[in-house]
């Protein structure tokens, strides 16, 4: 789904065309393209704007994820995405395995389309591995 | 204690006469359990004649999730000792994953109060630095090892707190040579200073992957300081016989300027030292082998994780993470160490799943030595990504506390059958404890002038 949100709770600035171009603006500004995510594994739902981290707006909701450096580069806040597709600036601590997987980081990950995700610890069944378990052959560069 | 003086004790040799520890601190943390709450500060009562023995007496919890309590230090210590306007009040708890140090004033000692938060967005705003790491005081200055710049990139530097936990800025002068950063060990008397190398913040935070040692995204270098120059005067590579050099430790006796690390993935002690020409050197005294384990295609080193030296300078101790092992060596020697203890308690080997009646999760990790060197204890979590690699049942069992009886006359270590604190009995749910101290000092915080 990709809707609008339009600035709530402004009223009419006047009939003054100069006026009125200017709130145009503003509100232009100010509106802001949103998709809908939903928390599988939590069985909820909200909408966030293409600029808002995933995990901003699941606080916002009041529902704490895990979180620590906020800036992509932990892996403390992978997720699982199931459906959908986000942006990733700056987001460092997933390698190609972990990706290819599904993951995302919620602190970085903006929407980009309608989004199902999994999440918690409850989604990380394959985001570990230990090293000495794996072959060198299988590896996987980041 | 002493009286009439600062705080800490005059010498090592005072400081092993000090009345038997009675309480013991350790972080425990949430991060990558499941349980969305702060890390915190768990105060453990460690005397045998009290009714709540071998239990979580004091939980002080941190203003924000997400910090990974790793590593803390005292705002004062032995260097002050002959400083009656320093005390030792303040214990500093930085967080990696989120560059914040928080301050706990431990003014009652049973009950710590959070003091103040240095903010982690302050720290890289103002210095450049995250992913605080070792912290140490240096008479009425505090510095901290700072793991990556602000964006978690290598090398990192040396952060400088004021005694009342103000940015000063960045303490080094000069870090060329360096590549990464991680613990320091500082000893004035011989204008020296030592410091070793993990990897960035966003290589390790993440998760340890081999691809990244192949890489070169892991050290495997050790630096020797000019200490009033605040610059590195000498590096040593020690190309693969000496990968990820995690804990530095000095001999206590300020008159010494030797002391030994651990290369963690070569799983390799060395030993290093001050000559009388003023040069560095270092060389390998302790090798564990690496065990090829049925389902593991790579053969797995021991892990040397953390490694201390007993206040008389007498016994070295170190942990082996994966191979599940404690060990004691007699260093009177110094480049001839002798194997005098070992303990087994979890680990990769399966060779002590339970102890004490308790499933263990992890295996020997951070440690910490009584000033009279005969009570070891030992945490078994390392750092909550790795925990969730090696060790994964952790996240919903908690991690556990042991102590260790050391023979200090002869040498030998035994489980103390009597002493476990399972941490995945905690109120909040299981969490992780890692580093410890006691209230007033312990082997691997105070230095001596």
């Amino acid at each position: 789904m990709r809707c609008l949100r339009p600035c709530e709770g402004r009223g009419r600035r006047g009939r003054n065309p100069r006026a009125i171009q200017a709130a145009l603006r503003l509100a232009e500004t100010l509106v802001a393209v949103t998709h809908k995510v939903t928390l599988r594994n939590r069985g909820v739902t909200f909408h966030v704007a293409e600029d808002e981290p995933i995990y901003a707006a699941a606080l916002r909701e009041g529902i704490q994820l895990p979180i620590a450096c906020n800036y992509g580069g932990c892996i403390t806040c992978a997720a699982k995405m199931l459906s959908g597709k986000v942006r990733q600036p700056k987001g460092t601590a997933l390698n190609r395995r972990q990706s290819q997987a599904g993951y995302i980081l919620l602190c970085v990950a903006l929407p980009v389309t309608d989004c199902e995700i999994d999440v918690g610890v409850e989604s990380h069944d394959q985001l570990y591995q230990n090293p000495f378990a794996v072959a060198p052959g299988a590896r996987l560069r980041r | 204690m002493s009286e009439c003086c600062g705080p800490g004790y005059a010498s090592p040799a005072e400081a092993m006469q000090a009345e038997r520890e009675k309480l013991l601190y350790t972080v425990a943390l949430y991060v990558g359990t499941g349980v969305e709450a702060p890390d915190y500060l768990a105060t453990v009562d460690v005397d045998p004649d009290s009714p709540t023995y071998s239990q979580v007496v004091a939980r002080t919890e941190m203003p924000q999730i997400g910090d990974e309590l790793h590593h803390s230090g005292w705002n004062a210590c032995s260097s002050c000792n002959d400083d009656s306007s320093m005390k030792r009040q303040f214990l500093l708890l930085p967080g990696v994953r989120t560059s914040n140090i928080n301050v706990v004033d431990v003014s009652d000692a049973k009950n710590p109060k959070l003091h103040k938060v240095v903010s982690g967005d302050d720290i890289k705003a103002k210095t450049g630095l995250s992913g605080p790491h070792t912290v140490h005081c240096l008479k009425q200055d505090i510095i901290i090892s700072m793991l990556g710049d602000a964006d978690g990139n290598a090398p990192g530097g040396f952060l400088h707190l004021d005694k009342d936990f103000n940015i000063v800025g960045r303490w080094e002068n000069d870090i060329t040579g360096m590549n990464y950063n991680y613990d320091f060990w500082y000893q004035p008397r011989h204008n020296m200073m030592v410091s070793s190398e993990w990897g960035a913040p966003n290589t390790f935070m993440p998760g340890f992957d081999l691809e990244d040692v192949a890489a070169g995204k892991y050290g495997q270098s050790i630096h020797f300081w000019d200490f009033e120059g605040k610059k590195i005067v000498k590096s040593i590579d020690m190309g693969a016989d000496g990968m990820i050099p995690l804990e530095v430790r000095g001999l206590h006796d300020p008159a010494s300027n030797e002391g030994f690390f651990a290369a963690t993935l070569s799983s390799n002690v060395f030993r290093w030292w001050k000559t009388d020409d003023g040069d560095f050197e270092i060389e390998k005294v302790i090798d564990i082998d690496t065990i090829d384990v049925e389902g593991f295609p790579v053969p797995m080193p021991s892990l040397i994780t953390d490694i201390l030296i007993s206040m008389d300078d007498k016994y070295l101790y170190f942990a082996n993470w994966l191979h599940g092992d404690l060990r004691q060596y007699d260093v009177s020697d110094r480049a001839n160490p002798k194997l005098t203890g070992q303990v087994w308690i979890g680990g990769m080997l399966g060779k002590a799943p339970e102890v004490n009646g308790v499933k263990v999760q992890g295996a020997p990790q951070m440690i910490q030595l009584s000033l009279d060197g005969k009570r070891l204890y030992v945490t078994t979590s390392l750092f909550s990504s790795w925990d969730n690699q090696f060790y994964p049942d952790m996240k919903d069992k908690g991690a556990q506390m042991y102590m260790i009886d050391c023979d200090t006359e002869n040498g030998g270590m035994s489980i103390n059958p009597d002493f476990v604190v399972d941490f995945g009995g905690e109120p909040n749910g299981p969490s992780r404890c890692h580093e410890m101290r006691y209230p007033g000092g312990d082997v691997t915080s105070d230095i001596w002038m």
